[in-house]
């Protein structure tokens, strides 16, 4: 029944009742929103860095943001190593694996993009991927196999995604800008990674068509895991020139660290929106109180005391943000993908996976956060009514 | 028969402005349990404060106040608000119900407001009142009549020993006004409620038991019919 009276209050007032459970859902919406986005992004960045499954990478001096972000993601390097690096670094003791990359960017069919070549060497880009095989469950595709490792056999493998895009199968040549043919060997299983977007090829085969002899992008590496290893590393790079080492999770870091200054802005905002709405709450709630003084004092009359009052106004405020709370979470929750999207054009690395993560205890947090500041932001009204003599509430209704 | 109400020497005073109103000056009063009695005067006569004072709403600058034998002169406010749902009902002009509530809702508030007190049945109040077919009528398809029996009911669910109505038909045409008194002194009768209702009009008054007229403040003890 208080309930049911506290509900009858809200609806007196029905558009400034709806404007300020408006004003909470915004402030939830943006905390949930802000929330999602930090767990998302750190989450989406960290598989990133995993789905690349080097600890460390070798290239040529540049920035090693804009490197990572390449590797990353795909696309074409403007700078090279020479390959004769791979042997140096393979046969350092501390190294436990190293694999070579050379990444070239074509135009794809139609108005597809770029397409990234992925030149490889097979055996050992397996090993830093063990997870990454061959699809065997595309309907009307013989089994593929992987590419002959040779310079001298045009075969490629496609990622899961880009065969779906462009309806390519298994035993097509595929035609890319001036380069021979390319003859699909397999299609990749969905990673939901990089992989699933680009074109592996053997690295000396993309050597070849690429006019790129003895180049390469790149060397995945990773060390052994004993202690002395990293030292070993350092003090053997520290004598060589013309190279860049990449910590692949360092970067993702500093990624990670970048979009945390945006979160500072966007906590900001968040925060700002609590005040605002904190504040409407204050003054709608002030304001139905004011209205109702000589009701109020009849309440006193009937016995009603100072703390009934303050629990029926205290509850109005409580249940208008609690509303308020569950429409802005309800609303990130159904605009996820607007979110997303817009938080894609924002931030500077995007990462594939998707960004906006929706935890089941963040959503709490956003109805909790709402219903807390309903807590707080009644205080004011409510002890405004407690605090009535009913006398001259009464009086006020003469 | 025990004393309900007793008043001595009771005296209000107030600032307004510059200078002091005195509302109540040295008023001795003594309601027995079951009296129904009619507190007339003109407007501006003391009679709201008198009865906000005997209510507990409000406290007296000087004399003493009893009610049902216990002195509550100087009892603090949570006593004061623990004492009148107890002990004291409210009827006033305005009739006060909350409008987006049915009469049976309005009826029940006392016990909701209260959660302490004991559910009381707001549904057999509404029938004594004469409203058994009104109970899930909300205030804006009652009558004046109808309202004021609503807050009458809402007044008396609590079941308290005293009923202080404050011109309870100031908004009602005679004929309902009449009604609500035939009610008032019904209840009396049959229930053995104590009454003490403020009025301006004799004829109603003299339906009361006793009368006592308040002119600028001081009481004059009037007739019993």
């Amino acid at each position: 029944m208080l309930l049911r009276l506290t509900w009858l209050n809200l609806r007196r007032r029905p558009a400034r009742t709806l404007l300020t459970v408006a004003g909470v859902a915004t402030a939830a919406a943006a905390a949930v929103a802000l929330f999602a986005f930090q767990r998302g992004y750190q989450r989406a960045v960290a598989h990133d860095v995993a789905d690349l499954g080097f600890e460390i990478m070798v290239t040529a001096p540049g920035c090693p943001y804009e490197i990572a972000t390449v590797a990353m993601t795909g696309g074409a390097g403007l700078k090279y190593i020479d390959d004769s690096l791979l042997d140096d670094f393979s046969a350092l003791p501390e190294v436990d694996q190293a694999t070579p990359f050379l990444l070239q960017a074509v135009r794809g069919p139609a108005d597809s993009g770029w397409l990234t070549l992925v030149g490889i060497e097979l055996d050992s880009y397996r090993l830093f991927k063990p997870s990454l095989r061959l699809s065997e469950d595309i309907p009307g595709d013989e089994r593929g196999r992987w590419p002959e490792p040779t310079a001298s056999r045009e075969e490629v493998v496609l990622g899961a995604g880009l065969a779906e895009a462009t309806g390519w199968r298994i035993g097509e040549v595929i035609q890319l800008e001036s380069l021979p043919g390319l003859k699909i060997t397999g299609i990749l299983a969905p990673t939901g990674g990089r992989d699933d977007g680009v074109v592996l090829i053997d690295w000396r085969l993309s050597q070849r068509i690429f006019e790129r002899p003895g180049r390469l992008t790149g060397i995945g590496l990773r060390l052994r895991s004993d202690e002395s290893a990293v030292a070993a590393f350092e003090e053997h790079v520290a004598a060589m020139g013309g190279i860049q080492i990449v910590d692949t999770s360092a970067v993702g870091e500093r990624v990670v660290d970048l979009v945390h200054s945006t979160e500072a802005l966007l906590l900001a905002i968040a925060s700002v929106a609590g005040l605002i709405a904190a504040l409407g709450v204050v003054n709608t709630i002030w304001l139905s109180v004011v209205e109702r003084i000589p009701e109020l004092g009849v309440f006193r009359s009937l016995g009603a005391s100072r703390g009934d009052l303050f629990a029926l106004i205290w509850s109005e405020t409580i249940v208008t943000c609690a509303v308020g709370g569950c429409v802005g979470t309800l609303f990130v929750l159904l605009g996820g993908g607007a979110i997303e999207g817009w938080v894609r054009s924002q931030v500077p690395y995007a990462p594939r996976e998707t960004l906006v993560l929706f935890e089941a205890e963040w959503l709490g947090v956003g109805i909790a956060g709402a219903i807390a500041l309903g807590f707080v932001g009644g205080l004011l009204p409510a002890w405004r009514a407690a605090a009535l003599r009913p006398l001259d509430a009464i009086r006020r209704g003469e | 028969m025990a004393v309900a109400i007793e008043t001595v020497g009771l005296e209000k005073r107030y600032r307004q402005g510059t200078r002091t109103v005195e509302a109540l000056r040295g008023i001795d009063l003594k309601i027995e349990e079951g009296e129904f009695v009619a507190l007339l005067g003109s407007s501006g006569a003391g009679k709201t404060t008198l009865l906000q004072i005997i209510g507990l709403l409000d406290r007296p600058t000087g004399g003493t106040l009893a009610l049902l034998g216990q002195d509550v002169t100087h009892l603090d406010r949570a006593s004061a608000t623990r004492l009148r749902g107890t002990t004291v009902g409210f009827v006033f002009q305005e009739f006060c119900l909350v409008p987006e509530l049915t009469a049976l809702e309005n009826v029940a508030l006392p016990a909701t407001l209260r959660a302490q007190v004991a559910p009381a049945d707001p549904h057999a109040w509404l029938k004594r009142v004469g409203l058994g077919d009104r109970l899930h009528h909300t205030p804006r398809q009652l009558s004046g009549g109808q309202m004021q029996r609503v807050a009458l009911a809402r007044a008396l669910v609590g079941s308290p020993r005293l009923l202080l109505a404050d011109e309870p038909t100031g908004h009602l045409d005679s004929e309902t006004a009449h009604e609500i008194f035939e009610l008032l002194a019904d209840l009396n009768a049959r229930d053995g409620l104590t009454i003490l209702a403020a009025t301006h009009d004799a004829e109603l008054a003299a339906r009361a038991g006793r009368q006592v007229r308040l002119e600028a403040g001081q009481l004059r003890e009037g007739t019993r019919p």
